[in-house]
């Protein structure tokens, strides 16, 4: 990397963070620590929202699974404006009523003390491996392309995020999501400029658009019904629940609107995020189309992760693979005279040869596939340790290789900001849960405001080394973005599902709910386990477990309570 | 936590009189936005 791009991403992390330290110095209390004093205004809500679900695995991977598989990702977007309407219409009114400090407080007042330590406690375990893997994530993947020490990465993005977030608390983390979205978004806009100019010089940008079409890689809608399809319509739906988990009872989304300055702030914040997400994760997927349009005329190398390719050059699997290789040279070269012809074709506006050489092109872009599965299958027959999933290393090396010194730290200190405002709010989610639901309600009840802060404090400092911890021992899996997301749906359902009974089933008491939520986290990991179902699925399935196991309990166990009542 | 405001109806938005407003405002700029790209994709 050249000296210009260690400027520029020395000094912006530095500045926004140190920015962020020096603005929010000096909480008084518990409730300035994690509630921010009640000051954010609804553009930092929207922001801090926004800056929290997407994290460097976003940024990473996205465009990745865009040139890969096309824009089909999208789908698992559609529904979440729904999800934040029905958030700002149900959650954000009844969390603002009982004035709480974390989503699991309100399960007290709506049932008893074991249902909040259980939801706290599943939140805790799923929330606590997550933040270890927003951390690692990015650290592998720059380690590996950067040429860093993979330990060394961990330790700096884990470093930096606990440092602010432990002096700041919630202030800390809003005043630098504010600033690192705002470089994210700005960066993610340069470089789709860049790139339109790289690709526009032989075809216009619909002329391009054509060539990604007939490659099928821009299909955003799939109405098949097939349970098997990750990402269809209907899985859409499997989504709003994850949705509706993440947003509304998820303390590391929670806490960045009920620490707005009111419940219109708060609401407006997440109208702004239902308005802004779908288009922005379309400008991102869209990123990675242009990636492939631009590696059509530049030669896309047949396995985006060098240093996996450099094993397989050095190996036993050496020969079949230099085979494949020159097997998917000649491909490139039939492909730039199909795309030609195409493009000819809609010129001369010649329909017959228009829809033989989509043909031929989607034909090719087929083998183009069968070339890289076959380089998948040749990792990992050398190595099933090896990682084979390219999909993540993509838009990185697209970075690292064509785009002009400068924009190269810029876009670095993006993956950075990226990973450190995930991991920010989930350090300061997992303290105030702690703090809040376990530490003060049932370890020490009766401490000194000083006390609890200086407790909130440690929590944090506690939750980074363990997040750190985490990071440094990981192994990477299938694919980042999707692994967050299956830890997620293993536990959200049953949480959302606890939430559902509390807001809407107001017969159903504390027990039923306590064993419903139990039972059904036990089903969803043998039904996880058993892989007969794909995972946003168990979003749904945990939810309605929860409802109606609770429901044929209370016809036993809230009776019995109602009778000893009399 | 002062401005405590349980309402969904209130006039206290600053552009729309009531949230139902924003909510449909949310709904229809996310229908705008995938059905033009999903027309203008299938139109290539």
């Amino acid at each position: 990397m050249a000296l210009l791009d260690w400027i520029v991403l020395i000094s912006t992390v530095v500045l926004i963070v140190g920015y962020g330290i020096w603005k929010t110095r000096g909480s008084k209390d518990m409730e300035s620590y994690f509630l921010g004093g009640n000051e954010a205004k609804w553009w930092t809500v929207g922001l801090s929202v926004m800056a929290t679900q997407a994290s460097a695995i976003t940024f990473l991977s996205t465009p990745g699974q865009a040139y890969h598989d096309g824009m089909g990702f999208a789908q698992f977007y559609l529904m979440l404006p729904i999800a934040m309407i029905i958030i700002c219409v149900t959650f954000i009114p009844l969390y603002y009523r009982l004035k709480v400090y974390t989503a699991y407080e309100f399960l007290e007042k709506r049932f008893d003390l074991k249902t909040r330590s259980l939801t706290a406690a599943l939140f805790l375990i799923q929330r606590g491996i997550a933040c270890g893997i927003t951390i690692y994530a990015p650290a592998i993947i720059l380690s590996s392309v950067m040429h860093w020490d993979l330990k060394s990465t961990t330790i700096i993005i884990g470093f930096i995020s606990i440092l602010y977030t432990v002096l700041g608390g919630t202030k800390a983390v809003h005043v630098t999501h504010k600033h690192q979205m705002i470089v994210i978004l700005s960066s993610l806009v340069v470089i789709f400029f860049v790139l339109l100019n790289y690709i526009t010089d032989d075809y216009s940008l619909s002329e391009n658009l054509l060539i990604a079409k007939a490659s099928d890689k821009l299909e955003i809608i799939d109405f098949k019904w097939d349970m098997n399809e990750r990402y269809n319509i209907w899985s859409s739906i499997a989504a709003l629940f994850l949705f509706l988990s993440y947003f509304g009872t998820d303390q590391s989304q929670v806490q960045r609107y009920i620490s707005g300055r009111s419940i219109k702030e708060s609401r407006l914040g997440l109208i702004m995020n239902g308005i802004m997400k779908l288009p922005l994760q379309f400008f991102i997927l869209f990123l990675g189309i242009l990636v492939f349009l631009f590696y059509q005329t530049h030669k896309a190398p047949i396995f985006f992760n060098d240093q996996v390719k450099e094993k397989l050059e050095q190996s036993i699997v050496a020969e079949e693979f230099n085979d494949l290789k020159s097997d998917y040279n000649l491909l490139v070269e039939t492909k730039l005279n199909a795309h030609q012809n195409l493009i000819i074709a809609k010129r001369e506006d010649n329909s017959q040869n228009l829809l033989k050489y989509k043909q031929e092109v989607f034909t090719l872009n087929l083998q183009e596939r069968q070339f890289r599965s076959d380089v998948k299958d040749l990792v990992n027959q050398l190595d099933q340790g090896l990682e084979s999933n390219d999909k993540d290393y993509v838009f990185i090396s697209f970075i690292l290789k064509h785009l002009p010194n400068g924009l190269i730290g810029l876009l670095l200190a993006v993956v950075f900001f990226a990973a450190m405002s995930s991991t920010s709010s989930e350090l300061n989610a997992l303290a105030s849960t702690t703090t809040v639901d376990i530490y003060k309600r049932s370890v020490y009840k009766n401490g000194t405001e000083e006390h609890y802060l200086k407790a909130s404090k440690l929590w944090t400092l506690f939750w980074g080394l363990v997040a750190v911890s985490i990071a440094t021992f990981g192994k990477l899996l299938e694919n980042l973005i999707q692994f967050v997301n299956i830890i997620g749906s293993v536990f959200y359902g049953s949480i959302l599902g606890i939430f559902l009974v509390a807001f809407y089933l107001k017969k159903i008491g504390a027990n039923s709910t306590f064993f419903a939520g139990i039972l059904t986290q036990i089903a969803v990991i043998i039904i996880y386990k058993m892989d007969i179902i794909p995972y946003l699925w168990l979003n749904v399935i945990g939810a309605f477990g929860v409802i109606l196991v609770a429901q044929g309990l209370s016809f036993f166990l809230d009776r019995k309570v109602l009778m000893a009542k009399r | 936590m002062d401005n405590v405001d349980n309402s969904t109806t209130r006039d206290d938005s600053p552009v729309f009189k009531n949230w139902s407003s924003w909510y449909w405002l949310v709904v229809i700029v996310n229908l705008i936005v995938v059905t033009l790209i999903y027309l203008y994709f299938n139109s290539l």
